[in-house]
């Protein structure tokens, strides 16, 4: 059975479909797009039985291309010209990124391209779903917590996607002696020798002052909060840059 | 006493004359293809451009298209003001040579739904499949033909209506390299087709050493059935 690809994109969509109606044939095709977009997984979902090659690998791909009549080739970016390989009667399944050489797009029957996430805000939910369930497994953590998906960042699409929530999730299981440990861990490796003390002192008032800021909103309470003066909580403020 | 006529009416190139309104007075049997075309007026003002100054004859070298008909060169003929002839020279084609290396024995029916299938996902055209499903496989690169159609699709891409037909051209052969082949030709009609990318597409047509046939309003390609 084909482990599903999760999209609710019609554009992925119908790459899905056009993929599994070019199954019968003897055809060149394409998956480009940018990093991360999930190209790989897409194919694979469609195709689990191909041979996988890597083109940076061209001694070893040469040698399956001799047995193999239907293959999924990735990193084809690395192929500048085809002449170098036999595709003859073969059904070849490319995947490459951007940098693609135009001349190379050229000889493919079919040519796909994969959005970015920021154009396939509806499968944001479904993938940050998806990695946050990965993640509780992955790090054994049973607590639940609410994801802002807006606040995700899926500036390199899936990548940065499941690290921000690794993140959020791993930040929401901290305990304050796992911060101290970590705390301690860093100055281990970073402690120089002058003004140690002052020189890292943004990490605790910078993050408590944003943080406070974020939560209590006013300068006024923040400064209740903290237990510290006004003037004080100003002059920090206009030391670390923070609005 | 040599009989012209019969001469002039058998003659390979298309030769037709005019009277002074434009009509046709006599064609020869090479011509008749083009008298059932909409190309009358435009090969009556072509003769017109390209007239003698005087009464006589004047041949000029040419690169005409009309309809599936390519000409390099023509010959424009008159001897009173009432009549107007014309001779068009045909373009002679280059023989070619089959290599077959990336064709392999398949289906065109598959290839074809196929491609219409990738094509519809694209466009929202609705597509009109008459297509001769008892047709035998036969030598197609398949990469190459798909390569192909989706070009011409991609004319049609905005297109609302699609007639497209697959089927044998009864009692007609294409010879290549002294053997006759059969031909399947694939018909895509709809209204009117604007193309940019001419050359390209008969540079694609050639390396599946088929014939494409770029009208107004419709395309054709001829494949020879190569087993």
């Amino acid at each position: 059975m084909n482990k599903e690809f999760l999209t609710q994109n019609e554009t992925v969509k119908k790459i899905i479909n056009s993929l599994y109606t070019l199954a019968p044939l003897n055809i060149l095709a394409i998956l480009t797009g940018p990093h991360y977009t999930g190209k790989k997984t897409l194919v694979k979902s469609i195709f689990p039985n191909y041979l996988f090659l890597d083109a940076k690998d061209k001694k070893t791909l040469k040698e399956a291309l001799k047995k193999n009549e239907k293959v999924v080739i990735y990193n084809f970016e690395a192929i500048h010209s085809l002449d170098e390989f036999d595709f003859l009667n073969k059904q070849v399944i490319a995947i490459a990124d951007e940098s693609i050489d135009t001349k190379i797009l050229k000889e493919f029957a079919f040519k796909f391209f994969m959005p970015p996430l920021s154009e396939r805000k509806e499968d944001i939910k479904l993938l940050a779903d998806f990695f946050y369930k990965k993640a509780q497994k992955d790090l054994d953590i049973e607590k639940n917590i609410e994801l802002d998906y807006a606040s995700l960042d899926i500036s390199r699409n899936n990548h940065s996607l499941k690290a921000s929530i690794y993140k959020k999730l791993f930040y929401n299981t901290l305990s304050k002696d796992d911060i101290k440990d970590i705390l301690e861990y860093y100055f281990e490796q970073n402690l120089n020798e002058n003004n140690g003390y002052y020189d890292n002192l943004d990490i605790f008032d910078e993050s408590i002052i944003k943080a406070g800021l974020k939560k209590f909103k006013s300068q006024l309470k923040l400064s209740k909060v903290l237990g510290i003066n006004r003037n004080t909580l100003r002059k920090k403020m206009q030391e670390y840059n923070i609005d | 006493m040599i009989d012209f006529e019969f001469v002039v009416f058998n003659d390979h190139n298309p030769f037709l004359v005019f009277d002074s309104s434009g009509a046709i007075t006599y064609s020869n049997k090479s011509a008749e293809y083009l008298t059932t075309t909409d190309a009358i007026e435009k090969l009556y003002l072509l003769a017109l451009q390209f007239a003698p100054k005087s009464y006589g004859t004047k041949y000029s070298l040419v690169d005409i298209q009309i309809d599936i008909f390519h000409f390099f060169a023509i010959n424009v003929l008159y001897q009173d003001d009432e009549h107007i002839a014309i001779m068009l020279y045909n373009k002679p084609q280059k023989p070619q040579k089959i290599t077959l290396n990336g064709f392999s024995k398949s289906d065109i029916n598959l290839l074809l739904k196929t491609n219409i299938e990738i094509f519809k996902m694209q466009s929202d055209a609705t597509i009109k499949l008459f297509s001769d499903f008892d047709l035998p496989p036969f030598q197609i690169h398949q990469n190459n033909l798909s390569l192909l159609l989706q070009k011409i699709f991609e004319l049609f891409k905005n297109t609302k209506e699609l007639n497209i037909s697959l089927q044998l051209k009864i009692g007609q052969k294409v010879i290549i390299e002294n053997k006759r082949y059969s031909i399947v030709s694939l018909l895509i009609k709809n209204g009117a087709i604007s193309i940019n990318n001419e050359a390209e597409l008969l540079e694609l047509a050639q390396k599946n050493y088929a014939k494409l046939y770029i009208n107004k309003d419709f395309i054709e390609l001829d494949l020879p059935m190569i087993q």
